[in-house]
């Protein structure tokens, strides 16, 4: 499952990061292997994407959270 | 003890309290200045050590790692890189709630094998959020000092004292100098590509250097192939450096969830969610723009209306002490150079004070707060496409009031190009100086009657021009974002920082920085305009000494004679020599004076033709209003004010660029004469051009 399929509330973590070649600036700001990532929101005119990855409160582009690879963790549907 | 002079680099990620603590360190006892080619600030300030030692602090521009993605976290790299500084030592910051992405830049910079201190930031947060540290521990892993700080309550005079954390941090400085920090990179084995063949510009020990020269070797100009035919039958083409470095931060992180996990506790069920509460409401899809239209909007009417109080204040200062000046002085050269040039251009850079103060006031207290990477995340969708930062907004935003604090406040934006990019555009925005000349042409030229018996039409061709401005602004965004190169592409990964309680001591400091660079920076430039534009009003060939010999009439009246000495000064001269150049926009040499006139401020254009037209009295708008409508053009000897003319002049006003106090701050800002000039010509040819189109179709 893709990162930007994530529901509002749910969380992921993160898998195959070499693999999927992601911006090195990505997994120097925590996106690798093992790291916990929760969707927060998105942003009023639909992007960039909130999330949380490790301590760190990011923004993503849309094109971005569509290239990372996480196994969902619960099912959200937290209220946002 | 013999005292020496060190020198110290402050590094650390966005939003940890650098600059905080690098106020708290240095005080106001700092120096600006700039990297040579780019538009990035060099900062640095001085303190001293109890041993006497001096040190030099350089506050490095934020980055989380050494392998950049802009021009201003290239800075980092190139300085620590190369070291033509000759820094002795980094104090590495990083904020407590993120200490572990923080450490992937402070494990690059130990490799580089620099004596380096840890400072960690916001403890202040440690018991609030339930984190513990094992400092001794973590010093012992790492092998160099950890110092523990709160850069927001740290009083500065608590190092006078002798006690508190700033004290502490510096009293441990000297130790870095006597630990060999932790080494990570020589384990990672990630090539056994031999790097020995850049050996000449590094020594044998340092391996780390010599791999960013490599793998970020087009940041240094440097073909590393070129430099080593051997190299061309590997496979080291960018893709596969760039797999290599992926696997040095997955190493990285391995080792420091090692050393994280044997120091650093987090008690889960302490985390508030603050900040993530707060962006509830903040980042909600109604209510977050809505209250970031209400901060835009006060932002706004602060700048517009809240400053003209003191802005009129100076303005009536100025032209008191100006009067005062005349009647006690004697009438002649010196007098007028002193009151009309310089005190006028004086007058020129104060009156911009109030809007700086006030709208740095706010930029100030947003970033502070956490608030400006939320405006990105709202805005990001809206400005992206047209090259520009969602930090954009607020200087386009700033520049209806005036184009001078807007374009300053351009700074804010971390990318540099996305930076020029809303410096060169603001200029277009419908400027406050422009109004009055709007004012007055459309009062003449369109009709005060309602569309469908509710729309002002001449309010409707008000708000057509505030709209022309910010189409253009955002069409020559797009342009430029196609034409000015940049080597990094556009990744966006946008730091959410935690919502903060401002320190009003860091927003006096910004303020106060940034009137200093505008009063001393462009302020010179304005003031020697003003001198310039004075001497060209003022003097002409002999005919504009004895206006009585040459003139006919000879009923004439004071008011004959200003006029007659402006039409006959060089300023006039100008403003007829370009006539043939402009009498296709369907302008006269009188006009040509008023253009010319407009760059001390464009408003200036009004009372410009009211000395031209004789009407003296400069506040009657309805007396110049008569004159305009009915003057002749001595050329077509028809109406000089048409409706073609209006337009035409309506369009020059809209466009061109007229007012070298902005060509100053851009100058300023961007540290060369090379974009104010291009600017001059872009938006004065796009005025020209839609003028000419518009007054031959209308005519």
């Amino acid at each position: 499952m893709k990162l930007i399929q994530l529901e509002p509330g749910q969380s992921g973590v993160v898998f195959q990061c070499e693999k999927n070649e992601l911006p090195l600036k990505l997994m120097e700001m925590g996106c690798i292997d093992g790291e916990i990532i929760t969707f927060l929101k998105r942003a009023p005119l639909g992007s960039p994407y909130y999330y949380k990855i490790g301590d760190s409160h990011i923004a993503l582009s849309k094109d971005l959270a569509k290239l990372i690879d996480v196994k969902p963790l619960n099912n959200g549907k937290e209220k946002n | 003890m013999e005292r020496k002079k060190i020198k110290l680099a402050l590094v650390g990620n966005p939003n940890t309290g650098k600059t905080s603590l690098f106020n708290k360190l240095t005080g106001l006892h700092k120096k600006i200045g700039n990297y040579p080619g780019i538009t990035v600030n060099r900062i640095s300030g001085f303190f001293k050590l109890e041993n006497g030692n001096e040190v030099e602090l350089i506050d490095l521009p934020g980055t989380y790692s050494l392998h950049p993605n802009s021009k201003d976290e290239e800075v980092v790299l190139k300085e620590l890189v190369s070291n033509h500084e000759k820094i002795d030592g980094i104090l590495v910051v990083a904020d407590v709630n993120n200490l572990k992405r923080n450490m992937i830049l402070l494990t690059e910079i130990m490799d580089l094998g620099y004596p380096v201190m840890l400072v960690i930031n916001m403890c202040d947060e440690m018991k609030k959020k339930g984190i513990s540290i094992d400092i001794d521990k973590l010093e012992k892993l790492l092998n160099i000092p950890v110092v523990l700080i709160s850069a927001k309550k740290a009083k500065a005079d608590g190092a006078k004292k002798g006690k508190g954390k700033i004290y502490h941090l510096k009293k441990r400085i000297p130790e870095i100098f006597q630990s060999k920090p932790q080494q990570f990179f020589k384990n990672y084995n990630l090539t056994h590509l031999n790097l020995d063949f850049i050996k000449d510009k590094f020594s044998e020990k340092e391996l780390y250097k010599k791999w960013l020269f490599f793998t970020e070797q087009n940041k240094f100009n440097k073909n590393i192939l070129a430099l080593n035919p051997l190299l061309s039958e590997l496979p080291f083409d960018k893709k596969s450096i760039k797999k290599l470095l992926q696997k040095e931060v997955i190493k990285r992180y391995q080792d420091i969830n090692r050393i994280l996990q044997q120091t650093y506790m987090v008690d889960k069920s302490r985390a508030t969610g603050f900040t993530e509460r707060i962006d509830r409401i903040l980042l909600h899809r109604f209510w977050g723009l809505f209250i970031f239209a209400v901060i835009m909007f006060t932002v706004f009417q602060s700048i517009f209306s809240l400053a003209s109080i003191p802005m009129d204040w100076i303005d009536t200062q100025f032209t008191i002490l100006n009067s005062y000046l005349k009647s006690v002085l004697p009438s002649g050269q010196i007098t007028g150079l002193l009151t009309d040039g310089i005190l006028s251009g004086i007058a020129g850079v104060l009156i911009f004070v109030p809007q700086i103060v006030i709208l740095f006031f706010f930029i100030a207290l947003l970033e502070e707060m956490g608030y400006m990477s939320r405006i990105v995340f709202l805005m990001d969708k809206i400005m992206q496409p047209f090259g520009l930062s969602g930090k954009s907004v607020v200087p386009l935003l700033s520049g209806t009031a005036c184009a001078v604090p807007a374009i300053m406040g351009a700074r804010t934006i971390e990318n540099s190009k996305e930076r020029l990019i809303t410096i060169l555009t603001t200029p277009f925005m419908t400027c406050s100086a422009r109004l009055p000349v709007y004012t007055i042409i459309i009062a003449l030229i369109i009709p005060d009657i309602k569309l469908f018996g509710i729309i002002n039409l001449q309010g409707l061709t008000l708000f057509f021009l505030y709209f022309l401005g910010f189409a253009m602004a955002l069409i020559s965004a797009f342009l430029l974002s196609k034409i000015i190169k940049s080597n990094y592409k556009r990744f966006f990964i946008l730091e959410m920082p935690e919502y903060k309680l401002p320190i009003p001591k860091n927003i006096y400091i910004t303020v106060v920085d940034k009137l200093k660079a505008f009063v001393f920076g462009a302020g010179k430039i304005i003031v020697a305009f003003s001198i310039i534009l004075w001497f060209l009003a003022t003097h002409g060939p002999k005919e504009f000494h004895h206006p009585e010999k040459y003139m006919k009439n000879f009923t004439q009246t004071q008011k004959d004679i200003t006029a007659y000495k402006l039409e006959h000064s060089y300023l006039g001269m100008m403003g007829k020599t370009i006539e043939p150049v402009i009498r296709p926009l369907g302008y006269d040499w009188k006009i040509g004076i008023g253009l010319l006139t407009s760059f001390a401020a464009r408003e200036v254009f009004v009372s410009t033709l009211s000395t031209i037209y004789s009407v003296g009295d400069q506040d009657n708008d309805q007396l110049l209003k008569d004159k305009m409508a009915n003057e002749i053009n001595h050329f077509t000897g028809k109406k000089t004010f048409t409706f073609a003319v209006g337009i035409s002049l309506l369009l020059f006003y809209a466009f061109a660029m007229q007012c070298f106090s902005t060509l100053a701050t851009i100058k300023n800002e961007t540290k060369t004469w090379k974009w104010p000039i291009v600017v001059f010509f872009y938006m004065t040819g796009i005025a020209y051009i839609s003028a000419l189109i518009a007054y031959q179709i209308l005519k």
